[in-house]
């Protein structure tokens, strides 16, 4: 046999392998097409996405929210310091804890 | 909105890398038609196995190209990876004329060629396995 024959064999027999496995392929896909498994797929993956958009939502208005509050406290502690309560009678404004996340 | 744009949304995020990817398969197709109907005929084939591979590869890269292409538009993941698996068989087939070629002319410029096919083989694969991941699956 000559090298071109070998060569022209193992192409086909690459040819070969790859055709046969692509049969499981399909079969598996048209069964996930018929089960209608590749559209509850497709449903999570769209329903992961909405999660994560309405987490992202929900930590903005929280934000946002905290930023008011801030504002909010900042002016009652003028208005005390105003009324003559002393800075050392004042509570102190919590700390924001970093965590690994947010570090 | 122009059309352009309208066709642009069509497509699933993350929109640039499935664009990419709608590219690379629009080139294989492309690349698959011009070697199926007799325009591409390299030397390492041609005078090694005969002409008969190329137009053979030619046809499976068109087919995968096509399909390939339209299965990242219509976000059917399992006909992506179908395509994958097409595209690089038609990859894979060229390897053994290319290595034949490299060792019996010696001639180094083969050697470019070989890379560049392992390279279009590994992409293909990274796109199969990213597949597999949330943030990639082209589902819509």
């Amino acid at each position: 046999m000559s090298m071109e024959a070998w060569v022209t064999a193992v192409t086909a027999v690459i040819a070969a392998l790859g055709g046969a496995s692509l049969i499981p392929k399909i079969v598996d896909g048209i069964k996930a097409m018929r089960d209608n498994r590749a559209r509850e797929e497709k449903d999570e993956n769209r329903s992961l996405l909405g999660r994560a958009a309405n987490a992202e939502r929900r930590a903005d208005r929280e934000a946002e929210y905290r930023r008011r509050v801030e504002v909010w406290a900042g002016r009652l502690e003028y208005m005390l310091a105003q009324l003559g309560v002393p800075a050392d009678k004042i509570p102190t404004k919590p700390e924001w804890v970093r965590s690994k996340e947010n570090a | 909105m122009s059309g352009v744009a309208r066709a642009v949304r069509m497509i699933s995020e993350p929109r640039a890398i499935n664009i990419a990817q709608i590219i690379l398969y629009a080139i294989a197709a492309t690349a698959g038609l011009a070697a199926a109907v007799g325009a591409l005929n390299p030397l390492f084939t041609s005078t090694t196995v005969g002409s008969w591979i190329i137009v053979t590869v030619g046809v499976i890269l068109s087919i995968g190209g096509f399909s390939g292409g339209y299965a990242v538009i219509a976000g059917l993941w399992w006909v992506e990876r179908i395509s994958l698996i097409i595209l690089g068989v038609s990859w894979i087939m060229l390897l053994p004329a290319a290595l034949f070629f490299a060792f019996s002319t010696h001639n180094s410029a083969i050697w470019l060629v070989i890379a560049l096919l392992c390279t279009a083989v590994l992409s293909l694969f990274i796109r199969y396995r990213r597949i597999d991941w949330a943030y990639l699956d082209p589902t819509r």
